[in-house]
Parts: C-alpha cells; sequence; structure tokens
C-alpha cells in the first residue's frame, strides 16, 4: 500500500516538475505580455534614451503592420514600425510614472501558428493630486513565426456605453 | 493550552488542516471574493484602500436591483470595477445640473455627498443592461468610467 501511494505521489510531483519548467506555446505568450508591460511602463522622470530603448524592445515583440483598435481615441488602423515606436513613446511621455500590469490573462492557442489572448491591462501610477488606478479590457492577437512569438493586434474592449 | 498551540501531529489533525485550508480555497476562491478598493470612484461609500467582498451568489436566483453595489468583471475576477446600479432594462437615464434623472424624474441619492455638475442627454438602457455609475460625482464627467453594462459581466454583489 505504501508503495502505490509513494508511486503516485512520484508521479504527481514529476508532472508538477515538467508542467513548471518546460516551456511552451502559452509560457512564451505570457512572457512577452510580462515584457511588453514593462517596456511600456515608465517610471517617473525616465531618461529619453531608456524610453527610446524599451519603445525599440516593445516593438521587437510585435510583428507589423501592427493593428491597433481604440474606438474611444478613433483609433483603428495598422501601425509600421515607425508609427508604432512614436506611439509608445507618446504614451510614455504622456504617462510618466505609470506602470502597466496585464492581468486575468486567457491564451487560446488556434493551430499551431497563431494565439488569441484576453487580458486586463492595469494602469498604476501618480499625479499631482495622488496616486491613481485605472484597468482596460485588452484582446491581443499572436503569431509564430520561425518559433518565436510576436504580437500582431491589439484591441481595447469597452463594455461601458454612456 | 500546549495542545492547542503545539498540537500533535496525528492523521486527525492533519484532516482538519486540510478540510479548513480546502474550504478557505472553495470560499474565498470562489464564493466570497477579498476585493481591495482602489481609486476614489466610489467614494466616500468605499475609500480608496480598503476591503470589501464580493458575494458571487447575490444574483443567482434574482435579478440586479437599482441602489445595489456590485463587481463588473473586464477579463476576468482579479480586477474588477465597483459601482452602483442606478437603472435597469428599459429605463431612461440623464444627468441634468448634476442631478440623476431615472425615467425623467429626479433619482433620491442618500449616498452622495459631494456636489456634481455632470449634463448627459437621456438614453434608454438596453434589454440585458443596467446602467452603472460611481458614487463619487465630483470628479470630471469624461474621467470617471460608468454606463451601461450587460448583466452577464456582473461578478456578484459587493458587502457589506
Amino acid at each position: 500500500m505504501k508503495r502505490i501511494i509513494l508511486f503516485f505521489a512520484v508521479v504527481i510531483v514529476s508532472a508538477g516538475i515538467v508542467h513548471f519548467f518546460l516551456p511552451n506555446d502559452e509560457k512564451e505568450i505570457r512572457g512577452n505580455l510580462v515584457s511588453l508591460a514593462e517596456y511600456g511602463s515608465s517610471p517617473a522622470n525616465e531618461a529619453m534614451l531608456d524610453s527610446l530603448k524599451k519603445a525599440a524592445l516593445a516593438v521587437k515583440l510585435c510583428k507589423t503592420p501592427f493593428s491597433v483598435t481604440y474606438k474611444a481615441r478613433g483609433i483603428e488602423r495598422e501601425f509600421n514600425e515607425k508609427e508604432l515606436t512614436d506611439r509608445i513613446l507618446m504614451v510614455k511621455k504622456r504617462g510618466g510614472g505609470t506602470r502597466f500590469v496585464f492581468e486575468d490573462i486567457r491564451i487560446e492557442i488556434n493551430g499551431k501558428k497563431s494565439a488569441a489572448i484576453i487580458a486586463t491591462l492595469r494602469l498604476e501610477g501618480h499625479l499631482e493630486d495622488g496616486a491613481f488606478t485605472d484597468a482596460y479590457e485588452t484582446n491581443l492577437t499572436a503569431i509564430k513565426i520561425e518559433g518565436d512569438w510576436f504580437f500582431s493586434s491589439f484591441e481595447m474592449v469597452e463594455f461601458l456605453e454612456k | 493550552m500546549k495542545n492547542f498551540l503545539l498540537p500533535k501531529l496525528n492523521r486527525k489533525y492533519l484532516v482538519r488542516v486540510f478540510l479548513v485550508a480546502f474550504f478557505a480555497w472553495l470560499v474565498f476562491g470562489y464564493l466570497l471574493l477579498p476585493l481591495r478598493i482602489q481609486g476614489r470612484s466610489m467614494e466616500p461609500t468605499y475609500r480608496d484602500g480598503s476591503f470589501a467582498f464580493c458575494w458571487r451568489l447575490q444574483y443567482l436566483f434574482t435579478e440586479p436591483r437599482r441602489y445595489d453595489v456590485v463587481a463588473v468583471r473586464f477579463a476576468g475576477r482579479k480586477v474588477m470595477l465597483l459601482k452602483r446600479i442606478v437603472a435597469l432594462p428599459g429605463e431612461t437615464v440623464a444627468f441634468r445640473n448634476g442631478v440623476l434623472q431615472v425615467n425623467g424624474s429626479p433619482l433620491a441619492e442618500p449616498y452622495l455627498r459631494y456636489p456634481s455638475d455632470w449634463e448627459l442627454e437621456e438614453r434608454e438602457v438596453k434589454e440585458g443592461y443596467v446602467y452603472i455609475i460611481g458614487d463619487n460625482r465630483a470628479t470630471a464627467m469624461q474621467g470617471h468610467r460608468f454606463g451601461q453594462v450587460r448583466i452577464s459581466r456582473i461578478v456578484g454583489g459587493v458587502l457589506p
């Protein structure tokens, strides 16, 4: 009896270790999302050179032309590499001291080469009158090119209708 | 006292620990979700940094009602919007001189403490939707997240 329990314990622990350490598509996409949020975040008084570096790194995670949909701001089009870099730099400049985090991430791999991602983008930062926080539901898509995953579109989901 | 602080690690004790952990996971992970309030849109009812719970079974047998404070999901249940239901499906909503009008009449809102200057044209709440707003209307209307939302997005009621 003890041997059976020990056997099952070893099997469960081994499966857990394999699941935890073995790389897979979902883990790579999650890692890219964490990096994207980090590169999009801007510490207060971030040096221009650091902003440029981070924007370039964020763009490297994306496949251009990159589709952006944010209807509340009238954006619904594809961005080339330069436009995307400029847009990220603009967001970083306007949102100095803002931290981005993706939460509640759900990833659905379609076939082997594309994925749909639903996540909550949380913003945290400080304004003159104190701390602020905000959140948005986002839809992203990703495609796999030569073994690596790249984001191909980003959409802000607006579920509240004034 | 000694047994309470340093219990014997026997089978009965381990079963008790397992049951307590299981029920805590079940209750606080799925039924009564702990909430940490961030932001000022529900002040003074819920202050920035305060705690509350989301009771997920609140609308299991009943429909959402006016004045209920509800948690509305984004992509999941980790980050949610906390707002108050002010209008139900089929009703009309408008703001005139900062006063909320439902079906053309001012709505009694005893929970409001701050003055407001919001103006909003009348609109009808669609079937399957409710109209939600925060209690703090002292902020600029453009910066406040409110509007009609699908009832299916409501995760539960907020306690206390």
